[in-house]
């Protein structure tokens, strides 16, 4: 009995001692000593691309960028919405410096990437997520030299117990947490940081720009995002006019979020979007397009794969399947979306992704040619990655949905592998190439 | 700590509800010590540094030199352990003590080895209680990552399972049943190194996994050293060596299939929802 208690105090005392408050990391203007919510940064290439080369000079070569971060309490209201004002600012500077410095001969394209932590994670210097973000916003600036790179990290309160073990038992209300606390302020935040980037109605093609969202930032991001995303798709078809994408990709990775959160968005697309047109055939040249929204996990994601629909099989006592839509691409069940995320709800995928050596991916390349080609580790080992338009699938939105190998991606929360990240900008320069999925169908009978 | 445990496991009968304290609760203050661990294991002044650096950031138009927090960086944050290129001496250590020792498998696989020793009703473990069986599993655990440190230090091997860089090889990933099964006892007989600079697939080198074998032994002999009181004692060692070296062939079979074994076990639950 003794042993008993003793136990239960120590868990209780580890547990008090670990709790991660619901407070901001970062100062607009270095308010309370805080450290300042907008970074002037660079690290050298060794520090985020080891196998660029094997010369010193290319490794220490230094790749500036600008840190920023939006915080949002666990209500979902911002802590300090000069961070917001701050930000703004950095994007605004980030293109007059660019056309300031564009030629006739070059012109300067400056990325405005924004990024949704996890599970876990928060806006503090202890967050994985946020090297891990410093790391891609260095690659985009190799990839995109000179051109001025801005990172917009969106904190919130992914954590709120750091002790091991503790934390794992946080995974249901997080999860409930991250789909809450986008409705508030996120989703004008957004707006706005989309419309600095790319001008009132999104048009200025000037500026790369990139939303990510990893696990439950996921589920924050698609959150905040869907339903301005689905009045643009409906008022673009009503006004007979390309869709506006705010972005120029959104990429929702390792997303934990019941699919019948994404499916409702997805419909809406199959009503209002032209169908992706058939892939090229090998040989063949064809228009291919950009897709607006791409989620993908990895095989390898146990968490969202297993985990997650045991989770959801206990919280099911509580909560109903709530998906009673048209059901376009043939799921079949409510229950199959409710325990599911998009990327493992089968009937959703739209493409393969691997190395083009890989017998799944030689197979779909027999009909079609690839979507994407990405090249990693172009100065050493050289490693084709393709995406695959899958053969069958009902997908033809702008809404792509993949399956990633282990290789990119081993499991759910080890996201900023070196060979991700490479991933990730060869995906963005690769898929800028190509024209955006923004045509609608014709006006709807009356 | 470790030494607490081992010295409390052969008390006398008479102390032996003081063991039972003993062991259980040097066996949760070590769980719950990781962070405190892990901040002595990173770098000096680790994300406090970090963040006065950042503090001392000039304004835009100051137009300085832009800062590198690369050297603050908390080195031994899982982030940095899972994708760093190649590990430091400082890394792999962190990496010994928070996925080793002090990591969440290593909790639930003391309680599981408990309980489970508990139906076993082994003559080694009869009549003691489950705290007792608990700390002693989860010591047997940590002298097990013990000694697969040491060997993973000795035979220069990366201790990670996949190693980031491995993905510089341009051989043909294993494929169909057979195959990959095969490649998965492969991969616990041999590791990799990669040598400096580690930008070529030539740079990564065959080592033999010393951290499996060394890990076992550990393992075997710990788990008679906390029971040498009980009858067999040198017997359980081989035994529980030779057992715990097959555990990690076995092991290496799941991480193989892991992906397919995930995408059944959401099959299973999403059955049990219904339709």
């Amino acid at each position: 009995m003794r042993l008993l208690r003793g136990l239960g105090a120590l868990i209780l005392l580890a547990a008090s001692s670990a709790c991660v408050a619901d407070r901001a990391y970062r100062g607009a203007d270095r308010p309370n000593g805080l450290p300042n919510s907008v970074l002037n940064e660079q690290l050298q290439t060794r520090q985020f691309d080891p196998t660029q080369s094997e010369d010193p000079k290319v490794l220490e070569k230094p790749w500036p960028y600008r840190l920023t971060f939006i915080e949002f309490s666990d209500r979902g209201e911002m802590f300090d919405a000069r961070q917001l004002d701050r930000a703004l600012e950095e994007i605004a500077a980030a293109k007059r410096d660019a056309a300031a410095r564009s030629s006739a001969a070059r012109t300067l394209r400056p990325v405005v990437a924004v990024f949704v932590h996890g599970w876990k994670n928060n806006a503090s210097d202890s967050s994985g997520n946020v090297w891990g973000f410093r790391q891609v916003l260095a690659g985009l600036s190799l990839q995109y030299s000179p051109a001025p790179i801005v990172g917009v990290y969106i904190g919130w309160r992914g954590a709120t117990v750091s002790a091991p073990f503790l934390e794992e038992f946080t995974f249901f209300d997080r999860h409930r947490r991250s789909q809450s606390v986008a409705v508030p302020q996120m989703p004008d935040a957004f707006r706005r940081v989309m419309q600095a980037a790319k001008g009132p109605t999104y048009e200025d093609r000037s500026t790369v720009s990139v939303l990510v969202g990893h696990s439950f930032g996921g589920a924050v991001l698609e959150t905040a995002l869907t339903q301005g995303l689905s009045d643009e798709v409906v008022t673009a078809r009503q006004q007979q006019r390309p869709i506006r994408w705010p972005a120029d990709l959104i990429v929702l990775l390792n997303e934990a979020q019941e699919a019948e959160r994404s499916y409702p968005f997805i419909d809406t697309l199959v009503a209002n979007v032209t169908a992706r047109p058939p892939c090229a055939a090998p040989g063949e040249e064809r228009e291919t397009l950009r897709p607006a929204v791409i989620s993908i996990s990895s095989t390898g994601d146990y968490a969202t794969r297993a985990f997650f629909p045991a989770a959801q099989l206990l919280t099911r006592l509580f909560h109903r399947p709530s998906y009673h839509g048209p059901d376009p691409m043939g799921v079949g069940s409510a229950t199959s979306l409710y325990f599911s995320t998009t990327a493992h709800t089968g009937a959703l995928r739209s493409h393969l992704l691997g190395r083009a050596d890989d017998p799944q991916i030689l197979d779909a390349l027999k009909q079609c040619n690839p979507a994407v080609d990405t090249t990693l580790f172009d100065n050493t080992a050289n490693i084709h990655y393709y995406i695959v338009e899958r053969p069958a699938s009902k997908n033809r939105t702008p809404y792509w949905v993949m399956h990633m190998p282990p290789s990119i991606v081993p499991d759910h929360s080890t996201i900023f592998t070196p060979v991700f990240r490479q991933f990730l900008v060869t995906l963005i320069a690769q898929a800028l190439e190509i024209g955006p999925h923004d045509r609608v169908l014709a006006p709807a009978a009356p | 700590m470790g030494v607490i445990c081992h010295d409390a496991a052969h008390l006398s009968p008479m102390y032996h509800s003081r063991a039972h304290t003993i062991i259980a609760l040097c066996a949760a203050a070590t769980m719950f010590a990781a962070p405190a661990f892990a901040q002595i294991l990173s770098v000096s002044g680790g994300t406090d540094a970090a963040v006065m650096d950042n503090t001392a950031q000039p304004p835009r138009d100051a137009g300085t030199e832009p800062n590198n927090p690369w050297a603050n960086r908390p080195v031994c944050a899982s982030m940095f352990l899972t994708s760093d290129w190649q590990l430091t001496e400082k890394q792999r250590a962190c990496n010994w003590i928070q996925n080793g020792v002090l990591s969440t498998n290593a909790l639930l696989g003391a309680v599981w080895s408990a309980e489970f020793s508990k139906l076993r009703d082994a003559p080694s473990e009869r009549g003691d209680g489950f705290p007792l069986r608990f700390g002693r599993k989860f010591t047997q655990s940590a002298i097990k990552a013990t000694g697969s440190y040491l060997g993973s230090v000795i035979s220069r091997e990366d201790p990670r399972r996949l190693p980031p860089f491995l993905a510089l090889r341009t051989t043909i990933p294993p494929h169909g049943f057979f195959e990959r099964t095969a490649h998965a006892l492969t991969s616990n007989v041999i590791g990799y190194e990669c040598v400096d600079p580690c930008t070529l697939e030539t740079d990564i080198k065959k080592r033999f996994v010393l951290s499996a074998v060394l890990g076992s032994i550990a393992s075997g002999v710990a788990g008679s050293v906390l029971t040498t009181d009980r009858p067999d004692a040198k017997d359980r060692a081989l035994r529980g060596a030779m057992s715990a070296y097959a555990a990690t062939f076995a092991n290496a079979v799941f991480v193989e299939f892991k992906p397919e074994l995930s995408a059944f076990g959401g099959r299973v639950f999403r059955m049990f929802g219904g339709r």
